[in-house]
């Protein structure tokens, strides 16, 4: 790739690196050596697809369906092993970090099923509609709003049933 | 990103307060969520979109320039042919069946038979391989083990390819990759006895100071099949810790293995079933190399235009870019360049500095740690131009000799008064 192509990629990369690392440790509840793995994933198709002449379109919102079609493959094949909530990613703690709530988030997102999962990541963190939802994850609209509703149901249950407010307060 | 409205769910319950409540809840987990290195990410999924490259042309026997760049900068982390395994890092390394359809001539029971056959003693765990089937990337076949010979689980890999005939393929897999972009501890090329030939290098993954190590023999028959085995000193090449101090096999050893007879059958066969496959149907859309200026042009430029009282000792480049090593007699200091047409579009990025009379937009920086490969005390100085009709020329000068390695020097050897000069000079413009 000329290395202009390449500069102008490395841009991207280390533009949307963070995001989507953020969007795989949803998508993994918490699994940062596998959200960096998808990351890196990512990333690399991403590469490929800069190297060709036709540009995409938005790479930005195109790299997020990648990654969640990475974490939805890679699922598949590990379904078989899947791991208990418990990692939490090491963040530096951002001025309005609240641990308590993120592992609360991130212990009920794991007692979803990947793809409502990936539901719940591209609907209400990526704020995609259902259409787009569905075109993402190669499934119809209505499979989406049946678990887009399952989900939800489930979320709330394992947060207490209540408010997120409440519970982000409390 | 889309920021379409989304619609109420039909026959739902009432879930909106939540609904909206959690958009809100994930954004404010997720923004807390942070890589602990970014870089890591960037680099790695460069690595990684390189190999995916090369992975093809070299099973395609296509133009390998790619390849250049990946030597040049910094791709160099995982074995050009990166079997499944290593290519995929961990996520395939869990994934040890091989799929039937994948068979070719060579089946990944072959091929991770052949490898285990020419390991020493020891526990074998996490077999894993692919068949010379096509796949999805035309890449060849490949084995993956994970071996313990009582000091330490460690990852071997082997990986088959092709060079095509006359195209500098061979050449470029059997080069020792440039000094100031990657960071080995030891590199040696050489020609074998039954004509084959042979690069051996003792480097990183990531680097030196973090991540495991990789030692990789390529060898290359005089019928051009490739033989890529690589060995680190950890069970997986990314994402595990170090198990012990050097990769099992001595880089002798390590040669040894990769060049061993019982391997030229096995690649004959894969030549063979490549030739029935035919070029696979997306080998048109590679990337082909740009009529951009000449990598010897830049790198001429450059050095021609170096002070007085310095001297290049290592210089290099890629198409549009350059790179040299000067040292004025206080240590060795990284130069590079980028000459780029068509860059309008960053006439945004470069807005907050000076306008030159002519319409030029100059922006200047000073940066510590720049290219965030972590050499301790490494300083990059900046001076990026762009003239009004998008001909850029980016010059950076670092205080080491190289790509993420320590400081040598508290400054670089060139000044920012000298940078702009550099990058200013009409020479530059008689390449565009």
């Amino acid at each position: 790739m000329r290395a202009a192509r390449v500069e102008e990629y490395r841009e991207f990369a280390a533009d949307r690196a963070t995001h989507l690392y953020r969007s795989a440790c949803l998508l993994t509840s918490g699994d940062t050596h596998l959200a960096e793995d998808l990351v890196q994933e990512t990333l690399g198709r991403m590469y490929v697809l800069w190297g060709r002449s036709s540009r995409i379109d938005n790479p930005a919102a195109y790299a997020q369906t990648v990654l969640v079609r990475a974490f939805l493959t890679h699922r598949r094949r590990r379904s078989a092993t899947e791991r208990p909530v418990g990692e939490l990613p090491e963040a530096p703690r951002a001025p309005d970090d609240d641990p308590e709530l993120r592992l609360a988030l991130l212990g009920a997102l794991g007692r979803l099923s990947p793809k409502d999962r990936a539901v719940v990541v591209l609907r209400y963190w990526e704020d995609r509609s259902v259409e787009e939802t569905a075109a993402a994850m190669n499934v119809s609209s209505a499979a989406v709003r049946t678990r887009t509703v399952r989900a939800l149901a489930k979320l709330r249950e394992h947060l207490g049933g209540g408010s997120l407010v409440e519970f982000a307060a409390g | 990103m889309p920021f379409a409205p989304r619609e109420e769910e039909r026959g739902a319950p009432p879930t909106g307060d939540f609904e909206r409540e959690l958009g809100a809840v994930l954004r404010r987990t997720g923004g807390t969520l942070g890589p602990s290195d970014r870089a890591v990410l960037v680099e790695g999924g460069l690595a990684r979109g390189r190999r995916r490259v090369v992975l093809r042309r070299v099973a395609t026997g296509g133009t390998v320039l790619a390849l250049a760049a990946a030597g040049l900068l910094g791709g160099y982390a995982g074995g050009l042919l990166g079997p499944g395994g290593g290519e995929r890092g961990r996520v395939a390394a869990e994934n040890p069946v091989p799929l039937p359809s994948q068979d070719g001539a060579v089946s990944a029971r072959r091929m991770v038979g052949t490898l285990t056959a020419l390991l020493p003693e020891g526990e074998l765990t996490r077999q894993s391989g692919r068949g010379s089937g096509p796949g999805p990337e035309g890449s060849g076949p490949t084995a993956s083990v994970v071996h313990d010979d009582g000091g330490g689980a460690a990852l071997i890999q082997v990986g088959l390819g092709r060079t095509g005939l006359g195209d500098g393929t061979a050449e470029q897999l059997l080069t020792c990759p440039a000094k100031a972009y990657t960071d080995v501890d030891d590199c040696r090329e050489s020609t074998l006895g039954n004509g084959s030939r042979a690069l051996v290098v003792e480097g990183y993954v990531y680097g030196r100071d973090r991540g495991a190590k990789q030692w990789r023999a390529t060898v290359v028959t005089p019928s051009g099949a490739v033989i890529d085995v690589s060995e680190y000193n950890a069970p997986e090449e990314k994402g595990a810790e170090a198990t012990r101090e050097d990769p099992p096999l001595s880089s002798e050893a390590l040669l040894a293995l990769a060049s061993d007879p019982s391997w030229l059958p096995v690649a004959a066969d894969y030549l063979a079933d490549l030739a029935d496959q035919g070029p696979p149907p997306d080998a048109a859309e590679e990337p082909r190399p740009p009529a951009g200026p000449s990598s010897g042009d830049v790198q001429a430029t450059l050095k021609g235009l170096m002070p007085k009282g310095t001297t290049v000792v290592e210089e290099g480049g890629d198409s549009g870019f350059g790179y040299v090593v000067v040292d004025d007699g206080r240590g060795g200091s990284l130069v590079q360049v980028n000459v780029q047409s068509g860059m309008e579009d960053l006439r945004g990025h470069l807005s907050g500095g000076e306008t030159l009379p002519d319409g030029t937009l100059v922006s200047e920086r000073q940066e510590e740690d720049p290219d965030q490969k972590g050499g301790r005390g490494a300083v990059g100085w900046t001076v990026d131009t762009l003239r009004p009709d998008g001909f850029r020329v980016v010059v950076m000068a670092f205080n080491a000799p190289g790509q993420g390695q320590d400081a040598v020097r508290p400054t670089p050897a060139l000044t920012m008064e000298q940078l702009r000069a550099l990058a200013l000079d009409p020479a530059w413009r008689g390449l565009g």
